[in-house]
């Protein structure tokens, strides 16, 4: 897997776990994001790829209000 | 062919270029008649005429009652005409030149290697459309511009009592093995699988050596083709009926045998081949599935499939973002999950979250509170 920090508009971050495909290549964030709903979309500002160690670091904390 | 008799020559009473009369049997020889010859029988015939008349040989009718011989004239020193035949002819049985190279297999004509076969209009030899060159090569020739079968080899085996399962004609292949024994290597043999008159069945079979066992490869059974172990055909294969058997092996298949989305969106057809590639196209299969595993507020993907990426947007929020979208975001997603002895959840869809490529899980305990599970399970249904 690859794993990228979403960094919301508001400061909190998500985790993206890109999942490797059957032919073996990734998906990339722009891709992903672009599928979500635009109210989704609009709460990202910016992307980052991480280790995958720093991933428990980067635990998401996006605030729950709107779910 | 006439008839040949020996010792047989006779002097002539009456003479001419038609019927002649003969006499008695010249000094040393026999009649006709103590020869053999009877009444009607055509017969080959000499006849020299020393006073002039010159020679000729051809064939005869003998009649007893007179004693006379009805000329067909072969050849003669007269243009290959009737010589004017004096009472001082002799006639005598023998056979003419194109009798005997016909006998010997000699041609007559120039063509080289060509079979001389006999005439039986004039009684002697022509030509034949047949060759046998010095490597015994057979050729045979028909010079005829129409379209009819032409030439044939005709082989009929003449049985009294035909019957069912009785083998025919046949043309052998042989050959020599390793250790100098003649072999015969592979045939056509042909069979009669019914004799009744008017509903008659033939069959032909191939038949060759495998491994030392002499084997039918394909025969024809009534109006079907069987091959009695594998076909293999290079090229395309174009089969107009039901193909029926225990297996189809090969890489590939294509065309109309093939369910096409199309197809397999409307779940009706029931004469298609469904392939692994279209499968999930069908109402009943699912698009996407995932189960997710959750491991210290760290989700990952255990297994899935059609899914390109799961996102930890929140704690009890999980997006799924899937590979292949659906047609629109009007489909089905049906979400569970794992939780431990005693732990009760609760999972939704965030339904303002669905989109034709995504959709957000959600997980709340009972406070209510959004809880992750201990793993997601999560699969979609619908049109893509």
């Amino acid at each position: 897997m690859k794993h990228y920090v979403l960094h919301n508009k508001d400061g909190t971050v998500q985790v993206m776990h890109m999942l490797k495909q059957e032919d073996g290549t990734y998906s990339t964030p722009k891709i992903e994001v672009s599928k979500w709903t635009k109210e989704k979309r609009d709460e990202i500002a910016s992307w980052e790829e991480i280790e995958p160690k720093e991933v428990a670091k980067y635990k998401a904390t996006h605030k729950e209000a709107k779910t | 062919m006439a008839r040949l008799y020996n010792l047989a020559r006779m002097t002539v009473t009456a003479g001419g270029t038609g019927v002649i009369s003969l006499g008695s049997p010249v000094t040393g020889y026999l009649s006709f008649n103590d020869a053999g010859v009877t009444n009607g029988l055509t017969i080959s015939y000499a006849i020299n005429d020393p006073n002039g008349g010159g020679s000729e040989v051809g064939t005869a009718v003998y009649t007893a009652v007179g004693t006379t011989l009805t000329r067909t004239v072969t050849t003669s020193t007269n243009a290959n005409n009737p010589i004017n035949v004096s009472l001082s002819a002799q006639v005598a049985i023998a056979p003419a030149a194109a009798e005997l190279n016909l006998l010997y297999g000699f041609a007559t004509s120039t063509t080289d290697n060509a079979v001389s076969r006999f005439n039986g209009t004039t009684g002697g030899t022509q030509n034949s459309g047949v060759i046998i060159d010095d490597s015994n090569n057979i050729t045979a020739t028909q010079v005829d511009a129409g379209a009819g079968a032409g030439p044939i080899l005709d082989l009929y085996r003449d049985s009294s009592s035909p019957a069912a399962a009785d083998q025919i004609g046949t043309v052998n292949y042989n050959g020599r093995d390793s250790a100098g024994n003649k072999e015969l290597y592979a045939r056509l043999l042909g069979v009669i699988q019914d004799a009744t008159s008017t509903t008659e069945d033939g069959s032909i079979f191939c038949q060759a050596i495998v491994a030392g066992v002499f084997t039918t490869i394909w025969s024809t059974q009534g109006a079907n083709f069987d091959v009695s172990a594998n076909a293999i055909v290079h090229g395309a294969a174009t089969v107009t009926g039901d193909i029926t058997g225990a297996q189809i092996n090969g890489t590939s298949v294509g065309g109309t045998w093939v369910a096409s989305q199309a197809e397999q969106e409307a779940a009706t057809a029931t004469d298609r081949i469904v392939t692994s590639g279209r499968q999930q196209f069908h109402p009943g299969s699912a698009k996407w599935w995932l189960k997710s595993v959750v491991s210290g507020g760290v989700p990952a993907q255990t297994v899935s499939y059609n899914v390109t990426s799961i996102t930890d947007t929140a704690t009890g929020r999980l997006t799924v973002t899937i590979g292949t979208d659906f047609s629109s975001s009007e489909w089905v997603c049906l979400v569970g999950c794992q939780t431990s002895s005693g732990t009760i959840r609760f999972t939704f869809v965030n339904g303002a979250s669905a989109a034709a490529g995504s959709v957000e899980l959600g997980c709340v305990s009972t406070v209510p509170a959004l809880a992750d599970p201990d793993a997601w399970h999560a699969c979609g249904f619908g049109d893509q």
